[in-house]
């Protein structure tokens, strides 16, 4: 990564105008940006802005854009709110030294395949609140990013909502093989599947197989488990083949159900 | 760019391009403590303390260093020789390339959990890579370093 300037705003609107005006590239925790090759003029860092937060709102719990990984795994708002799925699901990336400057903002907005945040974040029905721009559902960005200038302030997700991830590595600390997320939202079940190696998407149609039972059986889990492997599309990579990952998909989403629904 | 950090205590000031990295500014100035291996963040030899909180300072942009504290193993000088000795008598010291991630690591680990499980210490040490000794005998070194530090 290069950049030619560093930008310090004192305000998200003073942000949101380098963007806007300079094409700006926004600077999250930076650590998997400074790996990439792109070249930039101006780079915005965020650090000195106040958005490193994890608190509820009501029935919302909001996680600001600069909340870091670590915040995110020892959370006690995020515990009290939905038990230890976050702290499974940022427990095993990289190394606690990462995950101290790895961002949600940053996170996010790199759409990256290899997320487990993501995942959960999608299985959770999050929606991204964006300067200037409104919300976003995060099953809308990960699909496609905006073309319009963009930055994402806070993630918002509704407190309460049974839980559970999955994934699987080559070592604890190594990025995931395939990982998968569900949840029971108050619109139903839904069903996350992340680094197939591409982002993570959501399998609705197998989600449906669940109906709104709290405690599906143990057939319609199994069931909706099968049906994820077959919604969703997979690709070889490195870390595994496309087979590969189509069965352990099978695998982790029933056993994330069974989880959740225990 | 002009950047200041304090490092071990020191308030340093630096002319740095806007996209350096920490651990390149901190080696350039002979913090050469300070180890560079997988430079993606991933192996934990670059760890310094920020502030107190363990990072990687390969994947740390050095302009956001500015204005905050570094603390490298050279500022924990007594106590990493401390913890190098126990690491000697188990056997865990072959190259030593590790050893100075691994004491700040610790160094933050035993303020977060001054009496850590077995689990603990396996967990908030998954970033230390070691290429020699198998982690057995840095985990005997650390249990018996904190049992010492905590008597």
């Amino acid at each position: 990564m290069e950049f030619s300037h560093l930008v310090r705003p004192r305000s998200v609107e003073e942000a949101y105008s380098y963007v806007v005006e300079r094409n700006a590239l926004l600077l999250g925790g930076g650590a998997w940006l400074r790996m990439s090759p792109r070249s930039v003029e101006t780079a915005v860092d965020l650090s000195s802005l106040d958005l490193r937060y994890i608190r509820q709102s009501g029935q919302l719990i909001e996680i600001g854009a600069m909340a870091t990984a670590r915040d995110v795994e020892t959370s006690a708002v995020l515990e009290h709110a939905f038990g230890d799925v976050f702290r499974h699901a940022a427990e095993n990336i990289v190394g606690v030294q990462m995950r101290n400057i790895v961002s949600m903002g940053g996170t996010i907005a790199g759409r990256f395949g290899f997320s487990d945040l993501n995942t959960l974040f999608l299985a959770l029905d999050a929606h991204l609140v964006l300067h200037s721009a409104g919300e976003l559902g995060i099953e809308s960005f990960l699909a496609k990013a905006p073309k319009f200038p963009l930055l994402i302030e806070k993630v918002l997700i509704d407190s309460g909502i049974r839980s559970a991830f999955k994934s699987v590595r080559n070592t604890a600390t190594d990025l995931p093989i395939l990982n998968a997320a569900v949840a029971l939202t108050p619109k139903g079940w839904r069903i996350a599947v992340g680094a197939r190696p591409g982002p993570a998407r959501s399998a609705p149609n197998a989600a449906h197989l669940l109906g709104s039972a709290e405690t599906p059986s143990d057939e319609h889990i199994v069931a909706a488990a099968r049906a994820t492997a077959e919604e969703l599309s997979f690709r070889s990579d490195i870390r595994g083949t496309a087979e590969y990952r189509r069965s352990v998909c099978a695998v982790l989403v029933r056993r994330a159900l069974t989880e959740a629904t225990s | 760019m002009n950047i200041t950090i304090t490092i071990n205590g020191r308030e340093r000031s630096f002319d740095i391009r806007p996209a350096d990295m920490l651990a390149d500014v901190l080696r350039d100035a002979g913090f050469v403590e300070v180890k560079k291996g997988c430079d993606t963040g991933s192996c934990g030899v670059c760890t310094v303390l920020l502030d107190g909180t363990p990072i990687p300072s390969c994947s740390y942009f050095a302009a956001r260093a500015d204005g905050h504290e570094v603390t490298t193993v050279g500022g924990l000088a007594s106590e990493a020789a401390e913890l190098a000795e126990y690491l000697v008598a188990e056997g865990a010291d072959q190259c030593g390339f590790c050893a100075p991630g691994f004491a700040i690591t610790v160094h933050a680990m035993k303020k977060e959990f001054p009496s850590p499980t077995d689990e603990q210490i396996r967990h908030y040490l998954a970033g230390n890579l070691c290429r020699c000794s198998g982690y057995e005998g840095q985990m005997r070194a650390i249990k018996r370093y904190l049992e010492a530090s905590n008597a």
